[in-house]
Parts: structure tokens; sequence; C-alpha cells
């Protein structure tokens, strides 16, 4: 019964008038409050000056690789053919820095699409993150033996360094921002960065960098003979 | 404990009003976009209801943001091995 009643029971929504705090009745007017009037000094206006925010912490660049690059099993193929790869030098390789693959050997300059954080001109950076190793005419590729494929090249086979030049940047160019018809124009101005680095060095390591760590693993990786006739260009 | 792990595929522009809430309620914003729901019938019941747009896996843990975010995260490729002697006078 109780809850019969509850769903019959007029649907009362109370409606509040916000009282004029500027109008006072004049009767009340003449009416004095028992407690004094004590005037509270205004707090003092907040300075924006002292008002300091918290810069974001300077983005530094990795001086040790997150993870190792180190893979299970030896293709045999490399017992064989990486000795003959290493007779010819210079070598080339296929680097791979945050996911975009560039092919370089060394004295290359590599103008990065983008700025590196935590850097500066003269420092060495360490790359070991490839995909290829080459010479003339072998040609090491990082999973190509075995069916799940490899992601990159066991890193203990190779030595490849960099040395940051320096930053370079685009000419500045202007983006006007509008709508039609409307007479406001917005300008954005864009001057992007650009980390340039010199490939100083592209090494190919011996086989028995593998030979201590057998254990852990070696490489993956088949390596191809070119075979290139006199005249013939591959 | 389970979890759907439940991938929008399909848009859901041009669909009717009760199959756009199934997706709202499903957490599903856009194309492509991922959630991770417990298993019960409640949730495969919804899931019938969108079963054209959406791919489905049954997952032990669902995986975060911040986690999906740094397994798509590239390695970066580098390190540096030596800092340059003088520093720079800006």
């Amino acid at each position: 019964m109780a809850s019969l009643a509850r769903t019959f029971a007029p649907f009362a929504r109370a409606v509040t008038k916000r009282p004029r705090l500027d109008f006072v009745p004049p009767l009340l007017r003449s009416i004095s409050t028992t407690s004094p009037i004590i005037d509270t000094p205004a707090p003092p206006p907040q300075v924006r000056s002292t008002i300091l925010k918290q810069s974001p912490p300077a983005r530094i660049a990795p001086t040790q690789p997150a993870t190792r690059a180190i893979d299970p099993e030896i293709h045999p193929s490399v017992p064989t053919l990486l000795p003959l790869l290493r007779s010819q030098p210079p070598y080339y390789a296929t680097i791979c820095i945050y996911g975009k693959h560039y092919l370089v050997t060394a004295g290359d300059e590599v103008r990065l699409p983008f700025l590196m954080h935590g850097v500066q001109a003269g420092d060495v950076l360490r790359l070991n993150r490839a995909v290829l190793l080459g010479s003339r005419d072998y040609t090491l590729k990082a999973g190509a033996g075995s069916d799940e494929g490899r992601r990159w090249l066991d890193e203990r086979l190779f030595a490849i360094r960099a040395r940051v030049i320096g930053i370079e940047s685009e000419p500045m160019r202007m983006k006007e921002k509008t709508k039609r018809r409307q007479r406001h124009v917005r300008t954005i101005k864009s001057k992007h960065k650009y980390t340039v680095i010199r490939i100083t060095e592209v090494n190919v390591l011996g086989q028995e960098r593998l030979i201590g760590a057998a254990e852990e693993g070696a490489v993956s990786g088949e390596i191809e003979a070119v075979a290139v006739g006199v005249g013939e260009t591959v | 404990m389970s979890y759907f792990r439940i991938t929008l595929l399909r848009s859901a522009i041009g669909l009717p009003q009760k199959t756009r809430g199934v997706l709202k309620a499903l957490g599903l914003r856009k194309r492509m976009a991922t959630v991770y729901l417990p298993v019960s019938q409640d949730a495969a019941g919804q899931i019938m209801k969108v079963k054209e747009l959406v791919d489905v896996a049954e997952v032990e843990q669902p995986v975060t943001k911040e986690l999906a975010k740094a397994a798509r995260r590239p390695d970066p490729g580098f390190y540096v091995e030596q800092k340059a002697s003088t520093p720079v006078l800006s």
C-alpha cells in the first residue's frame, strides 16, 4: 500500500526563486544584528608573477639500450659466409631509427626527420638496430632464412657509430587559417628543426663475438651470395 | 577472469540509433578502437547486437591504455655512447 501511495503521489518539484540579495525590505533595514560587524581585510590579490608553473622535464636521449637484439638460433649460412662478407670492406647497412630505415655506409650524412632531444653536436651515437649488412657480393638479412621472421639482426655482429653534426631547420612557413565569409585570418608559423648525423663507421664483427654467448644464441639470418660477373651490375 | 577484446572494424555512420547506442554502451567511439569487457552474458548480448561490425577475441588479461601505447612505441635504435667534451654555449 505504501508503494501504491508513492506512485500516485503528486509529482512535486520544489520551485524556489533565488532571493534578491540587493533588495532589503524597509522594515528590516532598521533592525540591527546582534553580532558586531567586523570588517575582514580583503585577501591579497594573487600576483601573477609568483604563480610558477612546473616546466616539463627535459627530454634526455637514451644512454643504454633498453633491450638487446640477440637471436637464439644460428643459421647454417652464417659460419660459412660471414667471414667472406667480412673480407670485403667497405660495408653498408640498413639501420632503423624509431622504425624508419636508412641505408648507410661510412661517411654518409643523414638528416633525420625529427629533432633528437638530449644530444648536442659532437655526441657519438651507437646505432644498434640494423636489418641488413652487406658488402660487395654478400648480404646478411635479418630473418631471411627462418619462417617466423626476425625484426633486427643480432647486435653483436656489427658496430655502427654516428656523430651528431648539428641541427638544421626548414625555412619559416606561414599558414593562414580562416573561415568562409569571415573577415578574420589567423596566421600560424612553423619552422621545424631536424638533427643531422654523420655515420662515422660501419663495421661487421666476426663470429667469435657469438662463441662466448653461444648458449644465449646467435644470429638468425641468411647470407646470400650475389654472384656478379664481369660487366654485370646488380 | 577472461575478457572479451572487442575492436570496431566497421563505422557506425548511417546506422540506426539503437545500434549506435550499443556501440556507445560498449565504449567504442571510433573505428579500430579496442575495449576490454569481462566475459558475461550481458557483454555477449551486446556483442551479438553489433556482431557484424566488430572483431572479438577472448583474452586472459586486459591491456591498459599505457601498455598498448608502449607496445606501439618504436625502438629508438640508438643510444648515446659518448657525450661531447665541451658544453654548447647557448
